[in-house]
Order: C-alpha cells, then sequence, then structure tokens
C-alpha cells in the first residue's frame, strides 16, 4: 500500500467519526509524511544509525501496523542491533579486562546507543565510574588526613578554606545557639541537658562567665538532689563540677555552694565515723574526701589526724610481727 | 480516533500515539491526555523538537521512556546539579545575591534548561525513566533564612524545584530559616528538604585519637540525627545526602544505603551521566563572583562522543 498521508486516508476511512469532530488539519504540508518518514529510517539504517532507524520504524508500524514492510524492518533491525550488542559486549568486557578503561568505556557506550536499557553495559559504566570517583575522594581525603595530622588542618586547600570561612560564620551562630538552648533547658529545670549544651558552647567557643554560671548552677542542682536521694558519690561529683566552674561573682550561688560543701562533708564525716571501727582505711578515704571538698572541715581533720596515726601503729605492730 | 473531551484523529500503538493537533492543543495538555500529567510536557517537547502545538501539526508521543540512558550516537545526556549557598549582599563568596540569582534564573528560563527536582534523577540513574534533555538540578546547603527572603520567589516566578539541604544544628540561629518557613515552602511542592548532617563536619575524617567504634557512632549521629528531625517536622522519607564539604567514604555510604537513602551529593564539579555513582553525584558549586560565563560552562547537559 502507498502510505502517503497515511493520517488522512485513515480519517476518510473513518469519515463518520470525523464528521462530528472535525479533523483540525489545515494544509498538506502538516498531514503525516509517512514516506518521508520511511525514508528518515532507511537513511538511519544506512548510517548504522539503528536505534534511531528502530524507533521510525516504530512510529511507521503504529500510523499503518498492517503494513508488512514497517514490520519487517522492525525484525531486521532490532535483529541487527541484538547481534552488534552480543559483539560488541564481548569486545568491550575484553576490553576492561585487559585494563583499558577508557576505550571500554566508550564500548559499553556504544551498546547504550544502540540498545539503550542494555543493563549489562549499564553496570559495567557504573562500575568504571564508582572506581573513578572513589578513588577521587580517597586521594583527597587522604590529603585532607595528612594535613589533619600535621594540625594544619585544611589551610593550604584554598577552596576549603573558602567554604569553612563561610560556614565559620554559621558555626558561630550554631554555638551561640547552644547556649540558648542550655538557658532554655536551665529554665525548664533540665539540668542534665544545660550542662550538655553548655559543654558543646564551651568546648567550641570556650568558658565564658555566663556558661560558667550556668554549669555550676546546674551541677549544683544535681548535686542537691543526688544528696536528697542519698547518692552521696553522685552529689560529690556533680559538687566537685559545680564549684570548679563557679565563678565566684553570683553571690546566692556561692552561698548555696557553700551550703552544700558544709552538708556534703557533714555526711561523709559522719559516714567515716560508722564506718571506723569496722574499717579505718576506709573512713580514711571518707574523711579525705570530706577535705577535699571542704578543706576547712574541721571534725574531718582531726579525725583524720588520729586515724594516720592509729593506722601507722598498726603498720609498726604489723612490721615487727613479721 | 484517540482522546478524551476533544478527540484527535490519530493511531496508538504500545510505544508510540501520533496524533495531529487540534487548535487549542498544548504540549501540556496533550501530556494530560496521553500521558497523564501535565509534568510531562517535555517528553513530547524533546521527541518531536519543538517548544510548542500548532494546529494541524504531526505530534508522536512516546508513551515510554524510547531512550532511558540517554546515550545517543553522538554523545550522551549529562545533568548538572547546581549548588548553592545564601543569597544575600554579604561580602562572602558563598553569598549569590537577588539580583544575580534572578538572572541566573532568568537564563535557565529563556534557554529553554529545564530544572528537575533530585528526586526525578533516581529513576533517570537506574536507568528507567527518562528525564528531559536540557535536564537541570537546583540544589541549596545549609538552610540559611535568605533562600526563603530572596531566592524561594525567584524560583516560584520561574516555577523551577531546588532541594535545601539542611545542617539541622544550624535550625534556630538568628540566619538560619525556621522550621515554619521550611514547612510552608515544602508544602508548596516545589522546594524539597533533605539532610546535610546535624552539626557539618567532614565526615570522611577520623579525628586523631578518635577510636573507629567513637567516629562510627559520631557518624551515624550526623546522619540519622537530622534524617530523623527533618521526617518528624515534615513527615517525609528522605532521599539524597548531602555531605558536608562534599567528602564521603564507604563507611557513610554504607549507612545511607542501610537507612534507604538512595542519593548522595559532593561538591566534586561536573555534570552527571546515567552510570554516575548514586552515592557521590557531582555538584558544582556557584559562587557569588561567578562570572555568567562560569555559570553557563557548568550547565553542561551533553557530552560529546563519537560512539558509531
Amino acid at each position: 500500500m502507498n502510505i502517503k498521508k497515511t493520517i488522512l486516508v485513515l480519517c476518510l476511512g473513518a469519515l463518520g467519526a470525523c464528521s462530528s469532530n472535525p479533523i483540525a488539519i489545515k494544509s498538506d504540508a502538516t498531514v503525516l509524511d509517512t514516506e518521508a518518514r520511511r525514508m528518515k529510517a532507511i537513511e538511519y539504517g544506512e548510517r548504522q544509525w539503528f536505534h534511531q532507524a528502530l524507533v521510525e520504524w516504530k512510529i511507521l508500524s503504529t500510523i499503518d501496523p498492517d503494513n508488512p514492510e514497517f514490520a519487517n524492518r522492525i525484525n531486521i533491525t532490532e535483529s541487527i542491533i541484538k547481534r552488534r550488542v552480543r559483539s560488541l559486549l564481548v569486545h568491550a568486557k575484553k576490553t576492561y579486562k585487559s585494563g583499558d578503561v577508557k576505550h571500554a568505556q566508550e564500548q559499553f557506550l556504544a551498546i547504550l546507543a544502540l540498545e539503550p536499557s542494555q543493563h549489562e553495559a549499564l553496570n559495567y559504566l557504573r562500575n568504571i565510574e564508582e572506581t573513578r570517583v572513589k578513588a577521587i575522594q580517597m586521594a583527597k581525603t587522604q590529603r585532607l588526613k595528612e594535613k589533619l595530622n600535621d594540625s594544619a588542618k585544611y589551610d593550604s586547600m584554598e577552596e576549603e578554606m573558602e567554604q569553612q570561612a563561610a560556614t565559620e560564620q554559621a558555626k558561630i551562630q550554631v554555638d551561640n545557639r547552644y547556649l540558648e538552648l542550655g538557658i532554655t533547658a536551665f529554665q525548664n529545670g533540665d539540668w542534665e541537658n544545660t550542662i550538655r549544651e553548655v559543654n558543646k558552647f564551651i568546648s567550641s567557643r570556650g568558658a565564658t562567665p555566663r556558661s560558667r554560671q550556668l554549669i555550676s548552677q546546674a551541677h549544683l542542682n544535681l548535686s542537691k538532689a543526688a544528696m536528697d536521694q542519698k547518692q552521696l558519690e553522685n552529689a560529690v561529683t556533680h559538687f566537685k563540677q559545680a564549684d570548679s566552674f563557679n565563678t565566684g561573682t553570683d553571690t546566692r550561688q556561692n552561698q548555696e555552694l557553700g551550703q552544700l560543701r558544709e552538708k556534703i562533708s557533714d555526711e561523709l564525716y559522719v559516714l567515716g565515723v560508722r564506718t571506723f571501727r569496722s574499717d579505718v582505711a576506709e573512713s580514711i578515704k571518707l574523711w579525705e574526701k570530706a577535705i577535699s571538698i571542704n578543706p576547712e572541715h574541721a571534725n574531718s581533720k582531726r579525725r583524720l589526724k588520729k586515724a594516720y596515726q592509729i593506722q601507722q601503729n598498726l603498720k609498726q605492730i604489723v612490721d615487727s610481727d613479721s | 480516533m484517540l482522546g478524551g473531551n476533544n478527540p484527535h484523529v490519530g493511531i496508538k500503538s504500545d510505544d508510540f500515539v501520533v496524533i495531529i493537533a487540534h487548535r487549542g492543543d498544548t504540549l501540556e495538555s496533550l501530556a494530560e491526555q496521553y500521558l497523564g500529567s501535565r509534568t510531562m510536557a517535555w517528553r513530547i517537547a524533546d521527541f518531536n523538537n519543538i517548544a510548542q502545538v500548532v494546529d494541524g501539526l504531526e505530534v508522536v508521543i512516546p508513551l515510554k521512556p524510547h531512550n532511558p540512558s540517554a546515550v545517543y550516537i553522538d554523545g550522551y545526556q549529562t545533568v548538572p546539579i547546581l549548588c548553592y549557598h545564601r543569597f544575600d549582599d554579604k561580602h562572602n563568596k558563598l553569598s549569590v545575591n537577588a539580583t544575580k540569582f534572578a538572572e541566573q534564573m532568568a537564563y535557565l528560563k529563556e534557554n529553554n534548561y529545564r530544572v528537575i527536582h533530585m528526586k526525578d534523577l533516581i529513576g533517570f540513574l537506574e536507568g528507567k525513566n527518562d528525564i528531559p534533555k536540557r535536564a537541570v538540578v537546583i540544589t541549596v546547603d545549609d538552610g540559611y533564612r535568605s533562600t526563603f527572603k530572596n531566592a524561594y520567589p525567584i524560583l516560584q516566578k520561574y516555577n523551577f524545584p531546588a532541594t535545601v539541604f539542611l545542617y539541622t544544628d544550624f535550625m534556630g540561629a538568628p540566619d538560619a530559616l525556621t522550621w515554619s518557613q521550611i514547612q510552608f515552602m515544602e508544602k508548596s511542592g516545589l522546594i524539597d528538604f533533605q539532610a546535610h548532617s546535624k552539626t557539618h563536619p567532614n565526615m570522611s575524617l577520623q579525628q586523631p585519637g578518635e577510636a573507629y567504634k567513637d567516629y562510627k557512632q559520631r557518624i551515624e549521629e550526623e546522619i540519622e540525627n537530622p534524617s530523623n528531625k527533618i521526617k518528624a517536622h515534615l513527615k517525609k522519607n528522605l532521599h539524597t545526602f548531602a555531605y558536608p564539604f562534599g567528602d564521603t567514604n564507604e563507611m557513610i555510604i554504607n549507612k545511607l544505603k542501610k537507612i534507604d537513602y538512595r542519593l548522595g551529593v559532593t561538591v566534586q564539579p561536573g555534570s552527571n551521566a546515567v552510570f554516575s555513582y548514586h552515592y557521590m553525584l557531582n555538584r558544582t558549586m556557584i559562587f557569588g563572583d561567578s562570572t555568567h560565563e562560569e555559570f553557563v560552562n557548568a550547565l553542561d547537559t551533553f557530552k560529546q562522543v563519537s560512539l558509531q
């Protein structure tokens, strides 16, 4: 069948249907010219652009599905593509195995140009690319590590410096945000999170009076809570932290610290007295701890002096026996 | 006869619909009618090499991606991913001012680049879906407030989608986007928010003296914390992670794979082909002092190679 202007023919054939929906064809120039498309498909085939040829034959077969030439051309083109892909794949794999990655890459690409969904070729190309980009990254990381180990963090790499500088402003904002989060946690009575957030600020920006005051008060409150729960060891740990961060400028905090200092050292002292008869060494540890917290704790000092003496005497007795 | 309310004269096979266009047809209306979505108009435009539909024109509509890998006899398609940071007049290399950004977006529009969503790359890189011929992806790192104030109105004007990578410890800082701004932009469907770590460290570096176990734990926190926060605020799954400073390693990538991330982006300049490694995609930084020529060079959408 001569298939020039197929649509027009089809439309005339379906005149009844067309008449209720007038055809929007204005002139011959805009009518489907299947012969021109057929010539294009043949030309593609001659130039060995088989995928493009196949697409054109498929369009033609859509336009005129009963035309045996189009179905035949599709079969022939598909078969050529299949044969070429098979042969190219063997060749490309061989090139790849020989280590000539650049040429192998081109050969795998040529396969995709013939058959765009050829997964084996695509996977080879992916592997080649993955290896390439990972090697670039590894070399970069190695350079960065060397710089880091030399304590010259990125500083000779201009690009990274620029990025760092740009993010530095953001970093300051983030650090300030940590302090804000610490303040919010403090206002909510969440002492652990106060310590965590403020510590982040301090580790990056260094301690400021405000951050020290906050963290000291949070530890102080945790120490008090531990005392209430009879967790003496915990109370001591937090008290020492509170004491170390205390700036000495907050009168109320000083007062609270002073009171807690007395309370903990008294508690340690009493515990030492209770333990003394059964375990002198343990009592000594407790009184030493009391003094480490409160160097002015007179009772602990007095008891400790005597305990050292007793320990010394015991040692002499043991030594003379042996 | 094909079509619904406005039937066309034409023919259909498994692969194609061939029609003669009516008065009033547009690429979008044909895409809606035959491909199910107006957003697929580009497929008709690209296949027929037309910018618009005119009355009486023969139009071939591919019903399936006919070349999903986009490899041709003379080369292959590549997709540039542009990487911006902030949009203001700060004297900072990473600040592109609003006027310059508007000019760059206008250039994309006038020169028929098609800005696609980052997630559209997933199907393309898997060899399943086709994408527009001059596809470009726009990304913005960190989550500066100027993204909302200066870039978003321009992106809206051109209906250009963009992906913003957030590092979540920055959220709440005076210069950072707020969650309500983020939710507002996400809701528009134009802006997609993805993760960029918690504290913006160079994740590829194990610190001197840091035990591997501690390093691994730190990295997991850098990935999981922002992912969970974004998921919780935006009620969606995440698909792409942007490595701070563009650096990554095997451990980071394995972690991303484990929690279903599909793509990872670096700042290695260049475009991406169908065979690019999903977890180390190239991105080209656009700087405040980038010239127009440099910007145009970044828009590399085709790599010429003779594959005859």
